[in-house]
């Protein structure tokens, strides 16, 4: 009976691996998505609208869900501190405030700080745009074959859990 | 609704499965008795080909999904795991040997 109830608990435990797995990388796939949304905004909002930062990421908050909208929030609040210091350190403090960001998009956004409020706006909206292009190719090296790939990662997970009650059984 | 029916038939393939497994229990019974084989034995000899099923069925997702190498990697990670439950069974004919030549361990 114990044996039994240890097996079912083991093939839940690795069952919920994989799926968290799976999760993740929906997650990351997500995340890319909004921030490429993003970019794509401030892009429009920069070239047509001329709109200062601090109403940009007010404006991007709205426009974005999830943790890029949130980093974007934070950025704006740091950036209308009466001594607030340059982009970079700003979006810094708001990256270090919303670590669940996943890698790609903050390091995405970290070089695009070095950039914004220091150049001339071309420079800043080509800097957009290369960081548009180089989100987008990650997303789509993501979403290549990726139901396949989440799939795998289901059936492992579920696999390895029978594997390990019949090896414990 | 689809989740539901998938999950529906696959319980329903799975007791259909059971019920074809029946015969074949009752022969490996009859072949343990015939062959006055330990009961851990025919366990183990379950065990192997429930890994063995389970690691082609893995084997075959990771390569419909493009992943051949963890595929391959999968491949080691059973063999190894097939071993490790073979064990009991080498540690058997050794001493099976060790009887027939008349030494001791």
């Amino acid at each position: 009976m114990i044996k039994g109830i240890g097996a079912v608990l083991v093939i839940f435990a690795c069952t919920a691996c994989g799926f968290s797995v799976a999760g993740s990388f929906r997650c990351l796939e997500a995340a890319l998505r909004e921030t490429v949304k993003a970019l794509e905004l401030m892009h429009c909002q920069m070239e047509f609208g001329l709109t200062p930062l601090p109403e940009l990421c007010a404006s991007l908050c709205a426009g974005c869900t999830g943790s890029v909208g949130r980093v974007f929030e934070a950025l704006g609040k740091e950036l209308a501190q009466a001594d607030a210091a340059d982009v970079k350190t700003c979006m810094a403090n708001a990256l270090h405030q919303h670590p669940q960001l996943p890698d790609p998009c903050s390091e995405s956004l970290e070089r695009l700080s070095e950039t914004l409020g220091k150049t001339d706006l071309m420079s800043q909206l080509q800097s957009i745009k290369l960081e548009k292009e180089v989100l987008q190719r990650e997303l789509e090296e993501i979403q290549m074959n990726q139901p396949a790939r989440l799939k795998s990662y289901r059936a492992l997970g579920i696999c390895c859990g029978i594997a390990l009650a019949i090896l414990l059984m | 609704m689809a989740v539901m029916l998938s999950i529906a038939c696959g319980l329903g393939a799975l007791l259909l499965v059971f019920s074809l497994l029946e015969p074949l229990m009752d022969l490996m019974v009859r072949l343990r008795v015939l062959g006055d084989l330990n009961k851990e034995y025919v366990k183990i000899l379950f065990k192997s080909a429930g890994i063995c099923l389970l690691l082609e069925f893995a084997c075959g997702v990771c390569q419909d999904a493009g992943q051949a190498a963890l595929g391959k990697t999968l491949r080691i990670c059973g063999s190894a795991c097939l071993i490790y439950l073979a064990i009991p069974l080498m540690e058997a004919v050794v001493e099976l040997l060790q009887e027939l030549l008349g030494g001791t361990m």
